[in-house]
């Protein structure tokens, strides 16, 4: 027995211990938003918890050190804060306050809001890292702060048996956590939150030919499409991302006079008209670039819940409202028959005309000669494509630099390099020729996961031309004429029939073997899944869910649904705990005794109450005739023998003798 | 203001307690029963709730999936908790042990047993256990609970008589996966006299805090409060002679008592220290008494709860020298005798000696 207090004992304290162990790794699992300083500072906390436990120390450092260094982080904090932005500071003091206190563990309050503030940041964690392989770790990571508080609380049973109790807590909890999670409604965001400032990936916002290609080597996911019918035949597969409309020379990138148009219309609430062809639904689980672009099949248009987080723009290109820091799914509709009629003609024309005079003179020169010979745009387009595939172009990755006049020497003198170079001599030519022209990017192709999904990788970025001819932008893509299959097969079979390679990597041949692809691809199938079903979980699916399990939903059977959610949970809570509250039977002599003594109850009319069985015995045997009088008597010792001496001999007779003396008394007192 | 706040405490405090009474009838035995046992959120517990929705929120506001299901997950085992904490809790049963008198400020070990309901049953209840006192006062002008006070011993030299109960370290915790599971709970009482003992409080917060389950049980005990022994004179009768107000015969050996000097007393009895310092003439008495048996009675010269402590002391003394002794109260006289019967039953008459009325 001992004194209970608030205070902790300091050394060799367990739970104090493990709570630091889980709150350093959870301070390292944020490490890309956590500043060096305070990753350093955590692992100092935990330097401190592990000298107590070991006692290389005696107590736990003085609360005036303590505030001084609170001081003196909140001025680094502050200091580095205007850089970092709001979410990644607000982490960053989190994790410094919780640092801090683990220095101060002293008393059980200190511990619960240490605690609480690690639960917290465990949620934190998952805007960041939304894998499965972050969810199980996390997981192991709430077990063991769990494991914390139930050691603090059962200080002296084994590490292995908490363990046990909470894993089985956990897993108790799952269902009813499921159950929740598919019933309660999805709602939209409340309030606008700040989101990270990290290095933004995935396509870049302008493109230079001249320079060397960099992201066809990468393997990296970008996004995953699912569609509700069967996707499109890969050649028609053009998943816009943007539309680049200015054009320096060297540079393509997204005119400042299309953003400031993109505002206007959009205050105004102008309408593009795709809404009324038909389409083909399909949702796109984007990995996080930390940009605002979308990726959608050319045309598509944003259907269901999706409509409150993005928009179509008036170049079709696709925006989140806000950046995509975690990987996000977006409902779409894909109009396969839709035109992309010019919402602003002259506008758009006005705007894809423009080039800088003599900053590619013999292409200038060249297109101007294009222009006069032919009539229509068509022909001058189809002659520009002809010139590709008729004068000996290369498909290659690995150009030569072009750092002036870049398009002239791609024309007339190198005749090698990507997508990029074909669609930006293109679109420059056509300028010049006087057709409206821009360059889009976005991806081509994709790989077929299922029958129904696709994934596009980095390596799939395309960019092609779109010219505005007759009011309605048609698309161009320069490099089919020199790389067919890049279209119809894809980049990497391309390069194997060109005998060039997509990269380097050393581990390309180890990939090649069937097991490596049997388990990339198990990954591939098991990453897709959890993307889809539990990422991806919106609204719009979980409506559908419970239309499909329910029938159609009225606002009378929402009410339903929530009174028979609570139903069920109920149900299993009485699946967990009925068996256990269920009292263990009694054994047969108390049962024998307990009739005897209400029989003899009935007749003395003297209540048992508490009375213990011979006292009982003692108090109505005058009351009771002979016969009945000796046969309580031998229930009575018979019982309290086998009750309080549970060894005793012969118990099996006993009892038997017991039932036999109670029909005796039920005869004698009738 | 303050009078009618007390009389309103002292109102609520007296429902409440009826209300126990009803809900929990006094036994030497209790098994916890849903009709027994009180659950609550700890604040800890509400802070934990405000924790899971502070994380729906912002799963809400991220739109992030992962963070929802960690706080469905956060609250689902909230309410597990509360039936793991229940059903810890009532495997409960508890037994209180032989209640053995004491003196006034002495501290009682109040022994209990805890046993598992089901001796056989798998899962054998876990945990802290921590016990205290539901003391209210008897008295009208004081109706607190002191067992939240730190230090109790300060308090009882301040708070006066008023305080009839006290307990010594206010929470008293039990391990049950540690501790032998025969504890004691100390109690201390400050007046003699006659009690029921109070209830105990017992609370667990197993297995995570959030929960605290707890209960008040009458064990339904009396025990007696004996006055404090006080080293001090008291008065003496021989036995038979009611009206001799005189010590037949005191030995030399021990000092006992200083009683106001008599006329033939021996000299040499005398306590010449204390005729030198202020005159007064007193003589010592010892205590290695043979012959005629005295019986001890009340110094009518002094308080009554300061004689009846100096009677205590004797009383245990003369019980401890094995000297046979008597005891002559108002009506009562217990007559001379030295066994522990005898000490137990002369201690009982102090202890229920009507209290001084002026």
């Amino acid at each position: 027995m001992h004194r209970s207090g608030q205070q902790l004992s300091v050394n060799r304290h367990r739970a104090s211990l493990l709570l630091a162990l889980c709150f350093t790794t959870l301070s390292v699992s944020l490490h890309s938003v956590l500043m060096v300083w305070v990753i350093i500072l955590t692992l100092c906390a935990l330097g401190a918890q592990l000298g107590l436990y070991f006692s290389y120390q005696q107590h736990a450092i003085a609360t005036r050190q303590i505030n001084l260094l609170a001081i003196l982080a909140l001025l680094a904090l502050a200091w580095f804060g205007m850089s970092n932005g709001l979410l990644n500071s607000m982490i960053n003091l989190l994790v410094t306050a919780c640092a801090l206190k683990l220095l101060q563990l002293n008393t059980k309050r200190d511990f619960l809001q240490l605690f609480s503030a690690c639960l917290f940041l465990l949620g934190c964690g998952f805007i960041f890292n939304l894998t499965v392989s972050a969810w199980l770790g996390y997981m192991v990571l709430c077990i063991g702060l769990l494991l914390c508080l139930r050691m603090l609380f059962v200080p002296s049973q084994s590490l292995f048996s908490g363990f046990r109790h909470i894993s089985v807590l956990l897993l108790q909890s799952a269902p009813i956590a499921l159950l929740l999670f598919m019933v309660i409604p999805q709602f939209p965001p409340l309030w606008q939150m700040p989101s990270s400032k990290t290095q933004q990936t995935g396509l870049a916002e302008s493109v230079t030919p001249g320079d060397i290609a960099s992201l066809a080597q990468s393997s990296a996911l970008a996004f995953t499409a699912t569609f509700e019918d069967s996707p499109p035949p890969r050649a028609t597969r053009y998943w816009r991302a943007m539309t680049m409309e200015a054009f320096d020379g060297k540079t393509w990138s997204i005119s400042e006079k299309r953003r400031q148009a993109e505002k206007q219309l959009h205050g105004l609430g102008k309408k593009l008209p795709l809404e009324r062809t038909e389409s083909n639904a399909y949702q796109v689980i984007i990995e996080p670039t930390h940009q605002r672009y979308i990726y959608g099949l050319d045309l598509s248009s944003i259907a269901g819940t999706s409509r409150r987080s993005a928009r179509v723009q008036f170049d079709y290109a696709l925006r989140s409202f806000t950046p995509i820091a975690s990987k996000r799914a977006i409902l779409l509709n894909y109009h396969p028959n839709a035109a992309p009629i010019s919402p602003l003609e002259g506008f758009d024309s006005q705007l894809n005309l423009l080039y800088p005079e003599n900053s590619n003179p013999k292409t200038e020169a060249w297109a101007a000669d294009v222009a006069k010979k032919y009539q229509t745009p068509r022909d001058v387009a189809a002659h520009i494509m002809g010139y590709f595939a008729t004068q000996r172009f290369v498909y290659t990755l690995t150009p030569s630099a072009m750092p002036t006049t870049p398009v002239d020497i791609f024309l007339f003198e190198k005749k090698a390099g990507f997508c990029a170079h074909y669609a930006s001599a293109m679109a420059f030519s056509l300028r010049v020729a006087g057709i409206p022209a821009r360059l889009v990017t976005g991806y081509q192709g994709g790989e077929v996961l299922t029958g129904r999904a696709l994934q596009l990788r980095q390596y799939d970025a395309h960019a092609w031309v779109e010219a505005l001819i007759d009011g309605t932008w048609v698309r161009y893509d320069p490099t089919s004429m020199v790389a067919p299959s890049r279209i119809s097969q894809g980049l990497t079979d391309t390069l194997n029939t060109l005998g060039q390679n997509r990269n380097s990597n050393m581990f390309d041949a180890m990939q090649k073997t069937l097991f490596f692809s049997a388990i990339q691809s198990m990954f591939r199938q098991l990453d897709y899944q959890w993307s889809r079903w539990v990422l991806g979980f919106d609204n719009q699916r979980q409506k559908n869910l419970l239309t499909t399990l329910l029938g159609e939903l009225s606002s009378g059977k929402m009410s339903l649904i929530f009174i028979g959610m609570l139903l069920v949970i109920a149900l299993v809570l009485a699946i967990y705990f009925l068996p256990l509250t269920l009292k263990a039977p009694e054994p047969k002599e108390t049962v024998i005794f307990k009739r005897a003594a209400k029989l003899v109850e009935r007749h003395t009319r003297i209540a048992r109450n508490t009375l213990p069985a011979n006292a009982y015995y003692e108090l109505v045997k005058d009351e009771l005739p002979t016969t009945a009088r000796d046969s309580f008597q031998h229930i009575t010792s018979n019982f309290q023998l086998l009750r309080y001496t549970p060894q005793a001999s012969s118990r099996n007779q006993r009892l038997d003798k017991m039932a036999a003396q109670l029909k005796l008394l039920k005869k004698a007192l009738h | 203001m303050n009078w009618a706040k007390r009389a309103f405490t002292q109102a609520i405090a007296k429902r409440w307690l009826t209300w126990l009474d009803k809900r929990i009838p006094a036994n030497a035995t209790h098994q916890l029963t849903m009709q027994s046992i009180f659950v609550l959120p700890t604040v800890f517990g509400w802070g934990f709730l405000i924790t899971a929705i502070g994380l729906f929120l912002l799963g809400t506001n991220y739109q992030n999936n992962l963070m929802l299901l960690l706080s469905y997950t956060l609250m689902s085992l909230q309410l597990l908790a509360l039936f793991h904490s229940y059903l810890n809790f009532a495997r409960l049963t508890f037994k209180v042990g032989k209640i053995s008198h004491i003196c006034a400020n002495e501290i009682l070990m109040v022994p209990f047993s805890v046993v598992s309901r089901d001796r056989h049953a798998k899962a054998k209840p876990a945990g802290l256990l921590q016990f205290s006192w539901l003391i209210y006062q008897q008295s009208p002008q004081q109706m607190t609970v002191p067992t939240t006070t730190t230090n109790p011993r300060v308090q009882n030299n301040t708070s006066g008589s008023n305080q009839e109960i006290n307990t010594c370290p206010s929470v008293t915790t039990l391990d049950l996966d540690k501790d032998p599971h025969e504890f004691g709970v100390p109690l201390r009482f400050i007046q003699r006299g006659r009690y029921a003992l109070p209830r105990l409080t017992c609370e667990s917060v197993y297995p995570l805090g959030l929960f605290r389950c707890w209960t008040h049980l009458d064990f339904a005990q009396h025990l007696l409060v004996y006055p404090a022994p006080l080293k001090g004179c008291v008065d003496t009768v021989a036995f038979g002679n009611e009206y001799s107000r005189h010590i037949a015969t005191t030995g030399s050996e021990d000092f006992f008592a200083l009683n106001a000097y008599k006329e033939g007393d021996p000299l040499n009895r005398v306590s010449w220290k204390h005729v030198a310092k202020n005159g007064q003439w007193v003589s010592k008495e010892f205590s290695n008494q043979q012959g005629i048996a005295q019986l001890l009675t009340l110094d009518p010269t002094l308080k009554l709860e300061k004689a009846l402590s100096h009677l205590s002391y004797h009383i245990y003394s003369l019980h401890q020298q094995q000297q046979s002794y008597g005891l002559k109260l108002a009506n009562t006289t217990i007559a001379p005798g030295n066994s522990s019967e005898h000490k137990k039953q002369c201690l009982k008459a102090l202890a229920l000696y009507p209290k001084d009325s002026s």
